[in-house]
């Protein structure tokens, strides 16, 4: 095979490929909503019964929040501690990265190359 | 009410992974990349090779590459690549003789770096396709005990008091002990799932058409 055999068949693969990553997307963001929807239905219907158990009641939720136990109540605010340190520690690692960046620059200014990755300097994707 | 948790959490799951979980692995992968695209300079300074040779420009465009397009690094359609090239065999024969001249050196420490880096590169980008994907996260995080275990009875086997040692030098270090069982327990999915080995033409059929190897380029 030579190299503009190669060529072609790369860019055959690649279209191939493309077009099957596309498809798969299109799959995975229809399943992400199909799934959203299947629990926004189920978080609805148990709100329903939920009202129909006790049906003098106007504020489903209310009767939610007194019904949940003590473990479920320790969960939420471990749950939320947890986010809250996560985007914390976030904040602080891309802060770290642009120094960083920083520092890889003028290390590597007299490089005769230095081509880079394309990323921003925070190391995210561009958009 | 049970069913009215359910929801609930399997939303919150959700969130957790899409918006929290899977930002930290890429950054984490991509982490990893950057260190190794800094331990590729330190090393030809070190070694007094030339940072402007055609084989430090293609090291690091390689990296850059994987760097930029980590994402595009998911598992079904590396699969569907494998099958495909699979069925071609002398494309994929081709791509790997390409890939071989394109990184071969006459210095024979220069080709064993290379060999060393191309291989670190690619179980970088194992790893993430492996974390990216849930199920195989899932899978990865079960059998990593089982691969520490193992790795534990093998040491011991090699020798008792030589392996007691390595054993606790493991266990010294704990953070990097259990970090070392997931990379290898994800390695151990990653060789069922697929062929390690075409990483590089996946990457290349990726980077077909994008420019990330401006000669100097401005970000990261």
């Amino acid at each position: 095979m030579n190299k503009n055999e190669l060529e072609l068949e790369l860019h055959k693969l690649h279209a191939k490929t493309r077009n099957l990553a596309l498809w798969l997307g299109a799959f995975k963001h229809l399943c992400s909503v199909a799934g959203i929807a299947a629990m926004v239905y189920i978080i609805f219907d148990g709100l329903s019964s939920i009202v129909a158990a006790k049906s003098d009641s106007l504020n489903a939720l209310a009767l939610v929040v007194d019904k949940m136990s003590l473990g479920s109540w320790v969960s939420y605010i471990v749950a939320l501690g947890t986010t809250g340190g996560w985007i914390y520690e976030r904040k602080g690692k891309k802060r770290a990265l642009k120094d960083l960046d920083g520092n890889r620059k003028s290390l590597e200014g007299n490089d005769p190359y230095r081509a880079g990755s394309g990323l921003t300097e925070t190391g995210d994707t561009p958009t | 009410m049970q069913l009215f948790l359910l929801g609930v959490n399997v939303l919150l799951l959700m969130a957790a992974w899409r918006l929290m979980l899977r930002k930290t692995i890429l950054d984490h992968h991509r982490d990893k990349l950057f260190d190794l695209r800094d331990r590729l300079r330190e090393t030809f300074v070190q070694n007094g090779w030339d940072l402007d040779s055609p084989m430090y420009k293609k090291l690091r465009n390689l990296t850059n590459g994987y760097l930029r397009f980590t994402e595009e690094f998911a598992l079904l359609p590396f699969v569907a690549l494998e099958n495909d090239l699979k069925e071609n065999r002398t494309l994929q024969r081709a791509l790997k003789n390409s890939f071989d001249k394109e990184f071969s050196a006459k210095d024979e420490k220069l080709r064993a770096f290379i060999a060393q880096y191309r291989l670190d590169a690619r179980e970088i980008m194992i790893g993430y396709m492996i974390c990216s994907s849930a199920p195989l996260l899932l899978l990865a995080f079960c059998i990593a005990p089982v691969v520490a275990a193992c790795e534990a009875a093998n040491a011991m086997s090699r020798g008792l008091i030589r392996g007691a040692k390595l054993v606790v030098e493991k266990a010294s270090n704990l953070r990097a002990s259990a970090s070392t069982s997931f990379d290898r327990a994800a390695h151990a999915v990653a060789v069922r799932v697929f062929a390690p080995d075409l990483v590089e033409e996946y990457s290349y059929r990726i980077g077909n058409g994008h420019d990330t190897t401006a000669t100097h380029a401005t970000a990261c």
